[in-house]
């Protein structure tokens, strides 16, 4: 264990590994209260073609997938008004949008690093990846603790939180930064394609033994920490990349947790 | 003279041209128990949608508190448990006590996290209601009866002066609608709280209110209901009502 640590690629995964799994379960609870788990997934798909872009033109990819991760949730808003009744066409037209602007911009030129993003990668981690992690990531955070009680007050009843004065229009705004920006400083430790893994998997467990929504929120970060950590050691020594070992970590707690649960 | 809290002055509205209410009046005076009721489809919620400005009238007037809908800022006074309200997660993980304080605070704000959240106001409240000894059960576990209680406490807790209620006894069992009348009750002679109650069981409704508002062609009759009234009396005011 303390070898492991001795290799500073490994520490600066850990540092961004345990940040990442801090944000990930608290931004996921909540969007897995509201019914939305699946928009985490879209926009994770349009960040893919944000690093691209930001490859091509060689502008850090963490900025450019926040950027797009942004332009999509405002699409996704966009279509859900155009398709009241089929909300989840949105999702599935902003997710193949997303899907087919990357593929373009891949095969539009040199962009090798792309595969770090995708599955994620413990010794790709830069220096300036943790201090944009850090600052982003507490930033998320302390945002979450700012909107934690209207938050909580729109996701177990949107209407009635409308009626008490709950600003809910801009409550949603900020709240949807927040995903983009969590999904874009996730994707280098977890993956593109895991991103939501960790948003939803620590949640789903958690809902298995929670008893309050305190111990819901203690629950899935807890295991999101768990699960980033053993996946962190076990891609080191198994030589897998992280997004995999991380999510299949996860997925085993949350299978604990429903053989264990009493529900 | 009772002051008037809701004021509906000659009010239209309509769904894309199709109007459902037209030129329709209401006065609704502090300490009034009013029964909503009419045909399916007569725009019982959608009057009361209107009234909280969560649909905007094509024309007419609406005051809240001598103040113009628009500009109207003090929504603590007024509570509302809509039809959607019972149809809420049940698996939401959270506790009755955490329901309940969750509504006290609707700004965001860093402050609110550090604020002691009123925990005599919560505890009087789940007295009132009668779910102290269930406060810290996920509200998946409580009956349908409790949980209409745990929103009716979401709604006291935030001292309304009057409230909303959309056929709030759709799947509640008998014993539970007759408990919650009396509730009802003492909310609004005890603790003097307004009440508008859509309901379709008109029977039961004329025990409890003190006024009928009765929707049909897009028009609103309010009629007064005497608290003194036999059986035949009411029969007769029925037939007035509904027009036979």
């Amino acid at each position: 264990m303390m070898e492991l640590l001795s290799y500073s690629f490994m520490q600066r995964a850990m540092i961004v590994g345990i940040l990442v799994s801090l944000v990930c379960p608290t931004i996921g609870l909540f969007l897995v209260l509201r019914r939305l788990a699946l928009i985490g997934d879209s926009l994770a798909h349009v960040t893919l073609a944000g690093v691209a872009f930001g490859i091509l033109f060689g502008i850090y990819p963490v900025y450019s997938a926040i950027v797009f991760a942004l332009l999509a949730s405002l699409c996704i808003e966009f279509f859900r008004k155009k398709y009241e009744n089929y909300a989840e066409i949105s999702l599935a037209i902003v997710l193949s949008g997303g899907i087919a602007v990357a593929t373009v911009l891949i095969s539009l030129g040199n962009t090798a690093g792309i595969l770090g993003y995708l599955f994620g990668s413990i010794v790709l981690v830069t220096e300036h990846d943790i201090i944009i992690t850090v600052i982003l990531g507490i930033f998320v955070l302390v945002s979450i603790l700012i909107l934690y009680k209207p938050l909580f007050y729109i996701s177990f009843d949107e209407e009635s939180a409308r009626i008490a004065g709950v600003p809910v229009k801009q409550v949603n705004v900020y709240f949807s930064i927040l995903v983009a920006v969590t999904i874009a400083i996730s994707m280098r430790v977890v993956g593109i394609l895991l991103v939501t893994s960790l948003m939803t998997l620590p949640v789903a467990a958690s809902l298995q033994i929670a008893r309050s929504f305190k111990s819901a929120l203690i629950y899935s970060i807890g295991f999101s920490v768990v699960s980033v950590i053993t996946g962190l050691i076990s891609s080191f020594y198994l030589n897998l990349a992280p997004g995999g070992t991380i999510v299949l970590a996860a997925l085993t707690i949350l299978l604990l947790a429903m053989f264990f649960s009493s529900k | 003279m009772k002051e008037t809290i809701v004021k509906v002055r000659n009010l239209t509205f309509g769904y894309d041209k199709n109007t459902i209410l037209e030129n329709t009046n209401l006065e609704i005076k502090r300490g009034d128990y009013i029964g909503l009721v009419g045909p399916n489809g007569s725009a019982k919620t959608t009057l009361i949608r209107l009234i909280l400005g969560l649909l905007e009238p094509d024309s007419g007037h609406i005051e809240l508190f001598s103040q113009h809908i628009k500009k109207f800022n003090q929504w603590d006074k007024i509570g509302y448990i809509s039809q959607n309200a019972r149809e809420f997660n049940s698996s939401f993980p959270a506790t009755v006590e955490e329901i309940v304080e969750g509504s006290l605070v609707s700004r965001p704000g860093f402050l609110n996290l550090f604020a002691r959240p009123n925990r005599k106001k919560i505890r009087e409240v789940l007295r009132i209601v009668g779910l102290e000894k269930h406060k810290n059960k996920l509200i998946g576990n409580l009956s349908g009866g409790q949980q209409q209680k745990v929103l009716i406490a979401r709604v006291l807790v935030r001292n309304p002066e009057i409230i909303f209620m959309d056929e709030p006894l759709v799947g509640i069992d008998f014993n539970a609608q007759k408990t919650f009348y009396n509730f009802m009750k003492i909310l609004n002679r005890e603790l003097g709280i307004t009440l508008v109650m859509v309901s379709h069981d008109i029977f039961m409704l004329m025990d409890q209110v003190n006024k009928i508002a009765f929707i049909r062609n897009k028009k609103l009759q309010l009629h007064e209901v005497d608290s003194k009234l036999d059986s035949l009396d009411k029969r007769k005011l029925l037939e007035k009502i509904y027009g036979v």
